[in-house]
């Protein structure tokens, strides 16, 4: 769905429970991250789900056993093993889709972590949007200095994430989901990656 | 682009030569009479035909039974029947070929009955009559004197014409900001309160608004809209020639409930409204008061740039003004040395030449008029917000004539801010009657030049901006 809609996201491979990840993760490069995929979690995270800074075929190997033991008695589609983004001063954000009964799909987009939850420092438009709508998303959230560059940091591209937005604007009108959304999005001064994606439709 | 028929016919609405009013009273205290007594007594140069079965004559006119009793064209007609009445009055006004009807009679979606609007909708459409309501107050046009609304003169003042056109969905708070604006000495264009938006609902509104000539700032009050995504692309295409103010009242949870049973409105979340808002670069205010606080700045030219020039009689009120520029993001402009210069051969030694210009506790208008005239030949300055304290000793009036001249020659937007009691509240509503905005204080004032500034940012990026624009046709 993200390659459709042009949403860069890192390099993976799909691991089984009964393969070896190792052949996989020299093939992808180091660091990694490895995540359970089950359709009966969706919070990943707070299943223990994610192990992230793998830079061994044999901490990957040892990941995989951790990931099975945590995931005993629910369901294991496969493991997601994923390149690790490193950009420096990256930030995490996070794009959301969600639908008015007046407006239709809507796009947010906010600082990412805990920003979200506490200050709840998100901006939203009406899909779909255009470029300038995209930029001023970002600088309505009051952590924009943050993206920007402030005190010494490189700046994110903002075209780059302007992209996304775009992208990802046009996936919400198109395919019309009941929920979605990308989080994180790791933006820094070259690159936008969409790390975790949730798309739900019933 | 093609306008449909009904969106035209508001004209007929708006500025008819003949009018109807269905359900003309003799009793005093009926809304059928106050109506017509509106009609006469605001001075209405067009014709009035009382309708009524059981009249002979109504204040001195002549009662028809029915509009296909009335020999010459009817334009429009306010009707004000019982609900059980209103379909077979517009099928006459139909046959009779009237173009617009404002429907007073409430008692339709509001409480429930969908099915009797929709029948009367129907009718409507049929004849293409541009039809505002039910369940509304109608629509007043100062500049023609048309004047639905059967609240009387006495207890609901009428503002003078000027180029605010507003459209509220609440009878009862279009009905105050009325009053409001016409006691603050605020000009209006068009006024429709338009109920339930059974045939006319806020985007023809908007749509027509935008066409009209006389209007040159839309206000809108907000419950809900009818098409969300209609209504975003309507605003959006108008915001690039005329500011459109909005208010949306109904954001709290509580509010929603509210609002839909009172127009039936879908909710739509209040983040769904602000960001459409803001994609259609529409003005959002807050508050009532804010609400003609940002439309009155747009009697001034459209600034070119934010850098503020502050002149003040009372030092303490430049501080304040200076804080309040800084939080709205404006800037102090810096005077030109040559501004500097001719402001200290003028102004007493003790004068300290600088922005904010604080010209001294014993000012009088002639230090006004040349700090103004200083002001507004630097061109390091975009905006003149003018402090006058008027409970001085060395102010009077005249101050009043060199401001509103000042705001004449249209080359920079001059801003008042006067804060004071009933002598200078008297003084504000003259200057705000000459269109001088005017604020009580400087923080509302900022505010309102901030909005200002981004219109003006947006409305540049559209139009071949001459600078400063005007963005009012004419004067």
């Amino acid at each position: 769905m993200l390659s459709k809609y042009k949403i860069p996201f890192p390099k993976f491979a799909i691991v089984q429970p009964s393969e070896d990840p190792a052949p996989y993760a020299k093939k992808l490069g180091f660091p990694l991250v490895m995540k359970a995929l089950s359709p009966q979690v969706s919070h990943k995270t707070e299943r223990g789900g994610v192990i992230l800074g793998l830079v061994s075929a044999k901490q990957v190997q040892e990941a995989k056993s951790e990931l099975l033991r945590r995931y005993q008695g629910v369901e294991i589609e496969g493991l997601l093993l994923q390149r690790m983004v490193l950009g420096k001063d990256s930030v995490e954000l996070i794009v959301g889709g969600k639908r008015d009964e007046q407006f239709g799909q809507m796009i947010m987009l906010g600082m990412g972590g805990i920003f979200v939850e506490v200050m709840k420092d998100v901006s939203f438009r009406i899909c779909p949007i255009e470029k300038e709508d995209a930029l001023q998303m970002m600088r309505e959230l009051r952590a924009y200095p943050v993206l920007s560059g402030a005190r010494g940091r490189k700046p994110i591209d903002e075209k780059r994430l302007a992209s996304v937005l775009l992208n990802a604007s046009e996936l919400l009108v198109k395919e019309d989901p009941d929920e979605f959304d990308i989080n994180p999005l790791i933006a820094w001064h070259d690159g936008c990656m969409a790390v975790d994606v949730r798309i739900m439709k019933k | 682009m093609k306008i449909p028929k009904k969106i035209k016919n508001l004209d007929a609405v708006f500025n008819p030569s003949s009018i109807a009013v269905i359900g003309a009273s003799r009793e005093p205290n009926k809304i059928g009479h106050v109506i017509v007594k509106n009609f006469i007594d605001g001075g209405f140069a067009g014709k009035v035909y009382p309708v009524n079965p059981n009249a002979e004559e109504i204040l001195g006119l002549r009662a028809y039974r029915s509009v296909l009793d009335i020999k010459e064209k009817v334009d429009s007609a306010v009707v004000a029947v019982p609900a059980v009445h209103v379909a077979s009055v517009l099928e006459d006004c139909g046959k009779k070929g009237i173009k617009g009807v404002v429907l007073i009679t409430g008692g339709f979606s509001e409480v429930g009955k969908r099915e009797e609007e929709e029948k009367i909708a129907a009718i409507a459409n049929r004849y293409d009559i541009a039809l505002i309501g039910p369940n509304c107050m109608g629509v007043i046009t100062p500049a023609t004197r048309v004047d639905s609304v059967f609240l009387p003169i006495y207890k609901l003042g009428r503002p003078r014409v000027g180029g605010i056109s507003f459209i509220s969905q609440s009878g009862a708070v279009g009905g105050c900001i009325v009053d409001l604006a016409a006691r603050a000495g605020i000009g209006m264009s068009k006024f429709v309160s338009y109920g339930n938006a059974a045939v006319i609902n806020e985007c023809d509104l908007l749509e027509y608004l935008a066409y009209d000539k006389e209007t040159e700032i839309i206000v809108a009050y907000l419950e809900g809209v009818k098409d969300g995504k209609r209504f975003l692309k309507v605003a959006k295409k108008i915001t690039r020639k005329k500011p459109i103010v909005v208010i949306k009242a109904g954001k709290s949870q509580a509010g929603a409930e509210a609002a839909k049973s009172h127009t039936g409105s879908l909710a739509g979340s209040a983040e769904a409204y602000s960001a459409a808002f803001k994609q259609a670069s529409l003005i959002e205010a807050q508050t009532l008061e804010q609400l003609f606080d940002f439309a009155k700045i747009f009697d001034q030219v459209l600034p070119c740039g934010n850098r503020v020039g502050i002149i003040t009689n009372g030092g303490g009120m430049g501080v304040l003004a200076t804080d309040s520029l800084e939080e709205e993001g404006l800037q102090l402009a810096n005077l030109s040395e040559e501004t500097k210069k001719s402001l200290s051969a003028a102004l007493p030694p003790y004068a300290n030449i600088r922005n904010p210009l604080d010209i001294i506790g014993d000012a009088d208008s002639h230090r006004y008029e040349v700090a103004i005239n200083a002001m507004m030949k630097d061109e390091n300055i975009d905006i003149i917000l003018l402090i006058i304290l008027f409970q001085t000793v060395g102010i009077d009036s005249s101050v009043v004539n060199i401001a509103i001249r000042a705001s004449d020659q249209r080359k920079k937007p001059i801003i008042a801010v006067c804060t004071g009691g009933e002598y200078t509240e008297m003084h504000k509503r003259i200057l705000e009657s000459y269109g001088v905005p005017s604020y009580s204080s400087p923080s509302s004032a900022m505010r309102a030049i901030s909005k200002f500034m981004q219109y003006a940012a947006h409305y540049s990026k559209y139009n071949q901006m001459a600078c400063p624009a005007q963005l009012k046709t004419k004067k």
